[in-house]
């Protein structure tokens, strides 16, 4: 009886893990692949965002997030409602696989050693775009048209494409979903008026960004 | 008629100092007298933030209540809806969700939590009683009007907050703006506009949202 069960969760485990497949698609690449881009802003850019943060044990707090994108890379500033800086980090990406990361300023608790790229690796799944070109280009089994990025090392994201933009992101690690980013309402200039990152798991995460003003 | 002229300048020259009224800032027995006359305070206030990589402040608006002897209410309205609520010394963090608010349970920052459990000897003008922060007495100089600058303590509070900066208001026993500098190059400014004093304040804006 107990192996039946183990069993059973064996192969459920092993049913979750894979990519969702993707079905052909009858439009132009090229096009889709530029109809996924505009998930992104375009650089360089600056943006305040108001943070609503849902923690493990039902835990929530709220933060001011600055960020920034250009040639020097992705700068990431926390700050609490009082305006003390929590957190202030830049990450280089001139090599994708092996970004540089500069943390110039982290107080408690934001001073944990995960905290700077997992941070980072949020941000720039949410507001930086995959390099290269699209790996694949399909629509999941719900009949969602979606831009696929699988690089030789790192996480597979996917793009899926609304009727009018992109409304959502999704990263894979080892076939498993690490990232699930909706974005919400109308874009002006790549940004959209609230984005929501959601973090599954048991340390997982929600991340509600509210835009406040963009440059 | 010049040397005349020349006189009454002279005169009012001479007597200026003699007449006019010593602040009510100039040293700390001055300071609680005048904080004493004030029993509540509601004040909107702006809070500006400099960042090297924005061009222009962030804005915060909020508003504060306050009810002699340690009643507060410090509210942000904007970009974040966040509420402290301080009622006979029992203190609250709300945060607001959509159209609820929500107790905020983050272990965020102890720094703050301390800086705003400060607020009400500030307004008492109660500097001398607190454990966290060492007052200092700044006379008006150039550029910088009289103020109390507190340094904290605590080392691990300090590379948090280098200083914090009351700046007096024209009333007596009041206060015009808050500066908060950090470490670094970050000042956090808060000034107070359109106050209101010894107002009736209610119970209820000492409490948290039903």
């Amino acid at each position: 009886m107990l192996r039946a069960g183990f069993l059973t969760l064996v192969l459920l485990f092993a049913a979750c893990a894979h990519l969702p497949t993707l079905s052909p698609v009858a439009e132009d690449a090229k096009t889709v692949a530029q109809r996924c881009r505009q998930a992104y802003p375009h650089q360089p850019w600056r943006a305040t965002h108001a943070i609503f943060a849902t923690l493990p044990f039902g835990n929530n707090g709220g933060l001011v997030g600055v960020t920034a994108a250009g040639p020097d890379g992705l700068h990431a500033i926390l700050l609490s409602p009082e305006g003390i800086s929590l957190f202030d980090g830049v990450q280089n990406n001139r090599n994708p696989l092996a970004p540089e990361l500069k943390v110039e300023r982290a107080v408690p608790p934001f001073d944990r050693t995960d905290f700077a790229a997992s941070l980072m690796a949020d941000v720039g799944t949410a507001y930086l775009p995959p390099a290269g070109e699209p790996t694949a280009i399909g629509t999941y089994a719900t009949g969602e048209t979606v831009c696929r990025w699988t690089p030789s090392r790192g996480e597979t994201t996917d793009i899926q494409l609304g009727p009018d933009a992109p409304q959502a992101i999704r990263t894979f690690e080892r076939m498993h979903l690490t990232r699930e980013i909706f974005l919400v309402g109308k874009p002006e200039d790549g940004f959209y008026p609230n984005v929501i990152l959601s973090v599954p798991g048991a340390g997982g995460y929600r991340l509600e960004m509210q835009l406040v003003d963009h440059e | 008629m010049v040397a005349r002229s020349l006189l009454l300048w002279l005169t009012l020259l001479s007597g200026a100092p003699a007449l006019a009224a010593a602040p009510w800032y100039q040293d700390w027995e001055g300071i609680r007298k005048a904080a004493a006359t004030v029993k509540t305070i509601e004040t909107n206030f702006v809070q500006t933030k400099t960042l090297k990589i924005l061009n222009k402040p962030l804005v915060s608006r909020g508003m504060m209540a306050y009810r002699r002897p340690n009643d507060l209410r410090w509210e942000y309205q904007s970009p974040l809806q966040t509420l402290l609520v301080v009622r006979r010394g029992n203190a609250q963090r709300l945060l607001k969700h959509g159209q609820e608010w929500v107790t905020d349970s983050s272990a965020k920052l102890e720094a703050m939590k301390i800086v705003l459990n400060e607020i009400s000897l500030w307004l008492d003008g109660n500097f001398g009683a607190s454990k966290t922060f060492k007052p200092e007495l700044r006379t008006a100089a150039e550029k910088q009007p009289a103020h109390v600058s507190l340094i904290p303590i605590d080392p691990s509070l300090a590379k948090i907050i280098s200083r914090i900066a009351i700046v007096f208001g024209e009333r007596p026993g009041t206060v015009s703006a808050i500066d908060i500098y950090e470490g670094n190059e970050g000042v956090t400014h808060i000034a107070f506009e359109n106050t209101r004093f010894d107002v009736d304040l209610p119970d209820s804006r000492f409490e948290a949202p039903r």
